[in-house]
Order: structure tokens, then C-alpha cells, then sequence
């Protein structure tokens, strides 16, 4: 199983006001708060975006900074939500984009497997890829999707992994779906079973 | 023509699947030297010499029945294999009038197509099919179109959309794929898809690929050969199975490599579709058993040559690595020095 340079793999870069959007929709996880707020200011400073336009949402966890859901709850955006977990946000996010309009911009800050949970849910509203820009900070923990079981198992951030469904030991191949928002997980000793490398930490 | 069907042969379990000596007659053999590197070699597809797999636009030879009940077979496993996103569903039209026009064409005696105005009548007599629809309305067919014809036909289908300047995989038939994932693929763009390939990106071939499938005219299609080695005749290697077949690479001796190992071709066409404007890409597959190929004094020694100097990061990617050096031994005493003839084709 050669594993080499990803090509399937988004490239994200620092994240910029784009001044052509009419509706901001800022997304971020853990350490992206830091990205946000920077971005805040950022579209505050260009002039074209009012604090009515901007919308923002954010889930905590331990990777933040201690008081990084006081600073965001404090924004300069119309309306921010703030929450304990990825799921709720990801719930309300749907539910954001179910009536956002024409001209809207999203801006994704977190770690990758965050991203991709986010992105996938944009790609479903068939937001196009210039209207999205995403900037990775955090954790570099990989999704990873089991491609004999089709189970996902969150926070990789080995080699090799037990799948969270079948069991198998699953090698992490350098291959990422968009729609599954994870990397492929091939069984890694199905060659030779028994035949496994040692578990180590590479994706941290 | 006439082609004789070896309908009970299989691809799985007992691996019944043999060549015949016209077919390995016609084997479309993919190296045109004696060393290989990737290129991006399309080349126009247009019709080849009678009796070889590029006489007519879609090939139909003696493995037609047994390949599409293996696909039923795995099919029945694992639905998935099956899938098309919603706004692919003229593109679906469009490739089921592409493969009923090219069949019923060039094989009257095994297929015919009638129309009415919408009113289509499809006869497929190797597999006992005879279906009335209205060309258009998905309702009148037992399964979506793409689903329902690429079951009655050889090799995979992906049918990518063009936009944003660039070709999404967004429909397909993937039964038979050398270690790719319609499931887990399905959406990608085209250098995405292509990912996992080494090499290859660093040599420009997608770029190159990309910009000139993107003007890919109607009525104009291309070609290419693409090539693996697989263990038994298994059309199946897919990374959901791996999990079964992956052991077949371990289990090659110097007296099983002769019938165990064979040689795996892909005739790939690409067709520009005229009313969706996306592209269907077929990917066939032709197999040949080392003892078979050796028939051919020609392809043994260029072959031998072949695997002997392969770039050790192809010989990884295409799952060599544990069997490549048993192969290469078993060829060597066809390989008498003496030059090959210019050209793939046998002497």
C-alpha cells in the first residue's frame, strides 16, 4: 500500500475577506476562533460588509483558548451561536443555510476533519468552491472511512487504526473524499494477516 | 463475425476463465516498447484492423455473457457499485442510447434497436433481453438507464459532468476496477479521482489529460490503454474486497505463477455526450494468463523486459511488489536477447 504526496486533498490558505459576498457566514472550531475574529475585523476594516451581514458560528473544545467563547460571544456579528459539540453546530449550520441567499460567503477555521464535516454540509447547497475559503489550524486528526464497512472512525491520528465498525485494522491511505468528508481506510494486512506495522503517532 | 460465447466461465471461486487462441490472438497487448513510463497516449478511437478489439466503437467478444453475470454477482453484493448523483440523469440517457446504437450496429445478429419517435425496442439475444421504453422517461425502464445498460455490456462506466472547467465523476457501473472506489470516489474532480496515481501528476499527465478531455469534441471519441497485473482472472479487485483477494498477491510460486498471474489491460474511451455535454469514460478490461501470453514469442520477451525494469514506485502502486520477481523469473527463458518487432501487435 504506497502511500505518497496527497493529490485528493483540499489546500486551504489563511483566510481573507472576500469583499464580493453580501453575507458572511463564519464557521470555526477549537483554535479557529482565533482565524474568526481576525476575519471580523478584517471585513469590518474593508467597509463593504455591515455588522448585519455577518453571521457566526463556533464550537468549543479544550484545544481553545480559555477564553475564546467569551471573546467570540462578544463579535461583531449580527447573530453568533456557540456550542459544546460538532453535531450541534453542524445541526444549525444546515439549518443557516437552508435560508441563506444569493452572495453568501463561507469561511471555515478548525482542524481538517472539522472542515470536511463543514464543507460536505456546503457542497449539499452546492455552494461553489469560490464561495468558500477554509484555513486548517488544530489538530491535524484525520476521518477516517472504512472502505469494506463504510463506518467512519473520528480522530486519527495514527498509522494504522482499529475501525470503529468492523474492527479491521485499517492503514490510512493518502486518498480524501469531499462527500465523505474522510480519508480512505484500507485493511492493512490483508496480504499477509498478522502482518502489521507498529502504531505510531504521525498525524497529530 | 460470429462469436461463440463461453457463457459458464467465471472470474471467482473455481476461476474457469480461459482465452481462446483468437483471443489471445487479438489481446490488446499495451506496450509498444520494451520499457514502459506513463504518457498521456489517447489517441484517436477510430476503427482498428478486423477482428481486433478496436474494430468497432464498443468490443463484444467470447467473455460477453460470463463478465456481465459476475457483475450481476457482485452487484447483488454490494449495490453500491451502482450509483448516479440526481442531475445526472441526461447524461444516463445519452450513454444508454451511445451503447444501444454502437451494439446494434456493429453486432445486427446479437442486438437490435427499433424506434418509433420516443418508442425504442431493445433486443439483446446472448442474454435474453427484449425491452419496450420511451426513450426520455426513466419510469419505463425496470432500472435508471445507465444501471439497466451497463449491465448488458463489458467493462466499467463513469460518466463524469463538465463544469467549473473541470470533469466530475458523478455517475457509474464499477464491478470490475483494479483497487478504485466508485463509493468512496463518486463527486470527485478529475485530478481528485486520480489522487492515489504516482508519478503521474508530477509528469503532468493530468494537466495534459484534463485540458484535452475538456474539449473532447462529439462524435470524435479517444482512446487509451492502461494496465495492471491481478492474480486469477478476477475482474472484482475492489478496495471493499481487498479484504479477500488481497492474500491471492502472497500466494504466487514459481509453479503456480504461470496460470495465477496474468497480465490486465484497460481499453479506455472517452465519448463527449451530446445532450448532457458530460463525458462517459468506459473502462474495459482484458485479461491474459502468463502460460497464454507466452504463446506469443513476441510479447513474452517484451514483457519480461517490461516487468524487469519497471520504476519500483509503479510496481508498489500496482500491488507487484510480493510477486513481481517470480513473474519476471518465470519469463526469462523466453527472453532470448534477440531485438522485438517495432509496434505491440503479435509477429
Amino acid at each position: 500500500m504506497l502511500i505518497t504526496g496527497i493529490k485528493s486533498k483540499p489546500v486551504y490558505a489563511p483566510l481573507a475577506a472576500d469583499v464580493g459576498g453580501r453575507y458572511h457566514v463564519l464557521v470555526g472550531h477549537g483554535v479557529g476562533a482565533e482565524q474568526l475574529l481576525r476575519l471580523v475585523d478584517e471585513l469590518r476594516a474593508s467597509g463593504g460588509s455591515s455588522r448585519a451581514s455577518r453571521r457566526m458560528l463556533y464550537a468549543t473544545d479544550l484545544s481553545a483558548a480559555p477564553n475564546a467563547m467569551a471573546t467570540v460571544r462578544e463579535a461583531d456579528v449580527a447573530h453568533v451561536r456557540v456550542f459544546e459539540n460538532i453535531p450541534a453546530l453542524l445541526e444549525d449550520f444546515r439549518t443557516l443555510l437552508e435560508t441563506s441567499r444569493m452572495g453568501t460567503r463561507l469561511y471555515v477555521a478548525g482542524p481538517e476533519a472539522f472542515m470536511g464535516l463543514v464543507m460536505r454540509i456546503a457542497n449539499e447547497f452546492n455552494l461553489n468552491r469560490d464561495e468558500i475559503r477554509a484555513e486548517e489550524c488544530g489538530s491535524r486528526a484525520r476521518r477516517v472511512h472504512c472502505i469494506h464497512c463504510r463506518a467512519a472512525t473520528e480522530s486519527v491520528t495514527t498509522n494504522i487504526v482499529e475501525c470503529s465498525g468492523c474492527r479491521r485494522w485499517l492503514v490510512v491511505r493518502d486518498h480524501y473524499s469531499r462527500r465523505l468528508a474522510a480519508y480512505m481506510g484500507v485493511m492493512v494486512d490483508a496480504e499477509m494477516p498478522g502482518e502489521r506495522p507498529a502504531v505510531k503517532d504521525v498525524f497529530v | 463475425m460470429s462469436v461463440v460465447f463461453k457463457a459458464n466461465e467465471t472470474f471467482r471461486d473455481d476461476f474457469t476463465f480461459r482465452n481462446s487462441p483468437k483471443a489471445i490472438r487479438r489481446f490488446p497487448l499495451p506496450f509498444v516498447d520494451d520499457e514502459y513510463m506513463y504518457s498521456v497516449n489517447i489517441e484517436p478511437h477510430t476503427p482498428g484492423p478486423k477482428g481486433s478489439v478496436t474494430e468497432f466503437a464498443i468490443d463484444v467478444d467470447e467473455h460477453y455473457i460470463a463478465e456481465c453475470k459476475d457483475r450481476e454477482i457482485v452487484l447483488l453484493e454490494d449495490p453500491l457499485r451502482y450509483q448516479a448523483l440526481p442531475h445526472m440523469m441526461s447524461a444516463q440517457w445519452d450513454v444508454l442510447e451511445l451503447i444501444m446504437e454502437s451494439m446494434s450496429r456493429d453486432y445486427p445478429e446479437l442486438f437490435s434497436l427499433t424506434k418509433t419517435g420516443n418508442r425504442w425496442a431493445w433486443t439483446n439475444r446472448p442474454l435474453g433481453i427484449h425491452t419496450e421504453f420511451t426513450f426520455g422517461d426513466a419510469a419505463t425502464l425496470p432500472r435508471e438507464p445507465l444501471d439497466y445498460i451497463t449491465r448488458q455490456v463489458q467493462g466499467d462506466w463513469v460518466v463524469m459532468d463538465q463544469r467549473e472547467g473541470d470533469l466530475f465523476a458523478e455517475a457509474g457501473m464499477v464491478t470490475t476496477p483494479a483497487d478504485w472506489s466508485l463509493d468512496f470516489d463518486i463527486g470527485m474532480t478529475f485530478k481528485e479521482w486520480h489522487g492515489p496515481v504516482p508519478l503521474a501528476h508530477e509528469l503532468s499527465v493530468f494537466t495534459r489529460a484534463l485540458k484535452f478531455l475538456l474539449n473532447l469534441r462529439l462524435n470524435e471519441p479517444v482512446r487509451r490503454l492502461n494496465w495492471t497485473m491481478t492474480i486469477h482472472p478476477r475482474l472484482d479487485t475492489s478496495p471493499e474486497f481487498y479484504y479477500r483477494w488481497g492474500k491471492d498477491r502472497a500466494s504466487v510460486t514459481p509453479e503456480s505463477v504461470a496460470d495465477d498471474a496474468h497480465l490486465r489491460v484497460e481499453l479506455q474511451g472517452l465519448w463527449r455526450l451530446p445532450r448532457s455535454n458530460g463525458i462517459v469514460f468506459s473502462i474495459r478490461c482484458y485479461l491474459i494468463s502468463m502460460r497464454e501470453l507466452a504463446s506469443v514469442p513476441k510479447w513474452a520477451r517484451r514483457v519480461h523486459r517490461v516487468l524487469k525494469n519497471l520504476d519500483p514506485a509503479l510496481v508498489d502502486y500496482k500491488g507487484l511488489t510480493r510477486y513481481r520477481d517470480t513473474v519476471v523469473d518465470w519469463l526469462a527463458p523466453f527472453d532470448d536477447g534477440a531485438p522485438t518487432s517495432p509496434g505491440a501487435g503479435p509477429d
